[in-house]
């Protein structure tokens, strides 16, 4: 693990620990509702949301939590390098939000400015461990850098054998 | 008529909510603008001298929660300065937050979650998360969560 990457995935870590405490909580202004506060306009009840955290590695590279009562909302901006890595993040963004229904705490449309959002409850915490919760969020992040770099070298690669295919009859 | 279906009706009852202001805790502080500047301006002085500590906790003593933003954004500028400045000079910043008051360590996470905010402090992220691992390892989760609940904020 590179110098830097364990001081940042460290501060993420007990950010979310700390936020990840969440009760079940109806809401203040709809009959019937139990809604995630965090999602929700909060003109009239302001003291359900806390302050946000934003932890940053470098201005490619935050993480901004959200918490408020009953959920919290995290956003993940993937480093991207180049053009190339700009693209890999957006189709595999795209490829696990289209199929957020199978994990749960994904967010279907990522906050303005980041490139991932996940969205936990308490009816998430009541179901599953909060430290697996956590675990899960910090290994998202340690496994998207590879697997971005990963695809960008496959990428290109594969790149240099279509050219070389390409132009052996002029060889 | 106006579409009175959209009229905010909640909002006629002032009474039953709280607004985002008088969430704000009363602060019995009495810093006026002057001795804000004063405070950085004896900040940085004692930053050319090398006094780390005082510096720090001169700083961290006298946070303007009363004052605008663009008090408050001069006053961040100043705690980015003290902060690359200690670790700069200083290797292990360690023995520097155990120095501090449980109040202060509380006030310094305050600023190093705000600083991360900024576009400048974004820049020197690694520098900030290497002040935030350490303060983490000395006094555990206490102070993130009294920086998400206390609404006096930097």
């Amino acid at each position: 693990m590179s110098q830097s990457l364990k001081p940042y995935l460290t501060a993420v870590r007990s950010s979310l620990t700390a936020a990840i405490c969440l009760e079940d909580f109806s809401s203040q202004l709809v009959e019937r509702h139990n809604r995630p506060e965090i999602e929700v306009d909060n003109t009239h009840t302001p003291e359900l949301i806390l302050n946000p955290m934003a932890i940053a590695r470098n201005e490619n590279e935050k993480v901004l939590i959200e918490p408020s009562i009953n959920s919290v909302r995290v956003s993940i901006k993937i480093k991207q390098a180049d053009e190339i890595e700009q693209i890999l993040v957006h189709q595999f963004t795209r490829f696990l939000t289209s199929r957020a229904e199978n994990f749960f705490i994904l967010r279907r449309v990522p906050i303005k400015g980041y490139d991932i959002s996940f969205l936990v409850t308490n009816f998430h915490t009541e179901q599953m461990l909060k430290d697996k919760l956590v675990d899960f969020i910090i290994e998202f992040m340690e496994e998207v850098d590879k697997e971005i770099s990963e695809m960008k070298l496959f990428l290109n690669a594969r790149a240099r054998v279509i050219a070389e295919a390409y132009l052996t009859p002029f060889d | 008529m106006e579409d009175w279906r959209r009229i905010d009706i909640d909002a006629l009852e002032a009474d039953n909510f709280l607004t985002k202001e008088e969430l704000v805790p009363s602060i019995d502080s009495n810093l006026s603008l002057q001795d804000i500047s004063n405070i950085i301006n004896e900040c940085r002085n004692y930053l050319t001298k090398g006094k780390f500590l005082e510096s720090l906790q001169l700083g961290l003593d006298n946070p303007p929660y009363l004052f605008d933003q663009s008090v408050k954004d001069q006053y961040n500028e100043l705690m980015f300065e003290v902060l690359c400045s200690i670790k700069n000079n200083n290797n292990d910043v360690s023995p520097i937050i155990k120095n501090l008051s449980t109040k202060q360590q509380d006030v310094l996470i305050k600023y190093l979650y705000k600083i991360m905010n900024t576009s400048y402090g974004s820049k020197q992220g690694g520098l900030m998360l290497v002040w935030f691992e350490k303060t983490i390892e000395i006094t555990g989760l206490g102070p993130i969560i009294r920086f998400m609940s206390d609404r006096r904020t930097v």
